[in-house]
């Protein structure tokens, strides 16, 4: 941050190889649009450079700063635009066989996309940063600005919501015949 | 306590952490991850519970990822460029350009030690001309207007 300060085009340049996939991972997975996240990334950046001559070392990690201007502008967009539509392509899986294994999985993916961007937005948001941005307990929670034991029942609520939602598509990836009947194995809790 | 409610204890915390991170052992808080290693290794109904998780990270692991296009690396790049402009950018790049060995630190010190010396000497030191004869006098006026003609020629 500091070579930033003073204007090394090649500081930026490894801060962008660095963290933008990360950034827009989470504007993507937060958004459901890609337009929109690329924006997202954008402008966390240029916040970056703004305020890189301001940069206090040792007061947060570069990565988990980052994290959280693009989660606060995830979250603004989000409540612009409220309602929350569903992502499209979220709906029941369709029974027409398809060839081509690649397109199955496309569509899949679609789905479990689909699931993510209809949890409530702190839920997913907990999603997002512990399990798909692999950040620590302590960072997750202090990017949302709640404790640990909040982040937790955030995680725990969304991951019993996306296996609610996601039942259809566990059924069809362990080939079982009627994705609607409820699979045992999926409520079972010690 | 009784090491049995420790175990009970161990075995909530263990559910708790299935809950919320997951089958990953990665993924759990690293203050856990032991004590839940060895609840569930301890105790079936949470190893199955495990493999139920785990179903549902691999179910997770199929949603897109998304990868920056060379295009957004570049417009991103180039707004640093504008903002590097208009802050302490374009000092930085006229400073490179008078000092391109390094740190203009160096060359911007000893500029300013030697103008401290030069006041300081200034302010400190005198010269006494009034013990001056009048030949030392038209030396010193010759020498400071560059006159090579030599003084005993103006009389």
């Amino acid at each position: 941050m500091a070579a930033l300060a003073d204007g090394d085009p090649n500081a930026g340049r490894a801060l962008v190889d660095a963290h933008l996939s990360h950034v827009l991972a989470v504007a993507r997975r937060m958004l459901g649009d890609r337009a929109e996240a690329e924006d997202v990334a954008q402008d966390t950046f240029m916040r970056a450079w703004k305020a890189a001559a301001r940069w206090e070392p040792g007061r947060a990690k570069v990565s988990t700063w980052l994290h959280r201007i693009a989660m606060n502008q995830c979250l603004d967009r989000l409540r612009k635009k409220k309602p929350e539509p569903l992502a499209p392509d979220f709906d029941a899986p369709s029974d027409r066989p398809d060839p081509e294994a690649e397109l199955y999985q496309q569509q899949l993916g679609r789905r479990i996309d689909g699931a993510i961007q209809a949890l409530p937005e702190r839920q997913r948001a907990a999603i997002v940063l512990s399990h798909y941005q692999h950040l620590s307990n302590q960072e997750a929670s202090e990017i949302m600005g709640v404790s640990v034991e909040a982040l937790e029942s955030l995680l725990s609520r969304g991951r019993r919501a996306l296996k609610q939602s996601l039942r259809p598509e566990w059924s069809e990836l362990k080939g079982e015949g009627d994705p609607a009947s409820p699979d045992p194995t999926m409520s079972v809790k010690p | 306590m009784t090491d049995a409610s420790d175990f009970e204890k161990a075995k909530a915390r263990a559910q708790e952490v299935l809950d919320a991170y997951g089958a990953d052992e990665a993924r759990w808080p690293e203050a856990d991850r032991e004590a839940v290693r060895k609840a569930i290794a301890l105790d079936p109904v949470l190893a199955k519970y495990q493999a139920e998780e785990a179903e549902l990270d691999s179910l997770l692991a199929l949603a897109p990822v998304e990868t920056p296009s060379y295009a957004l690396q570049s417009r991103i790049l180039s707004t640093q460029k504008e903002e590097g402009i208009g802050g302490l950018g374009i000092v930085k790049q006229i400073l490179d350009l008078l000092w391109p060995y390094g740190s203009s630190a160096i060359p911007a010190g000893a500029l300013a030690a030697s103008l401290v010396l030069g006041v300081a000497s200034g302010a400190v030191t005198t010269v006494a001309t009034d013990s001056w004869s009048d030949e030392q006098s038209y030396d010193v006026l010759a020498l400071a207007l560059g006159d090579t003609t030599l003084t005993e020629e103006w009389q």
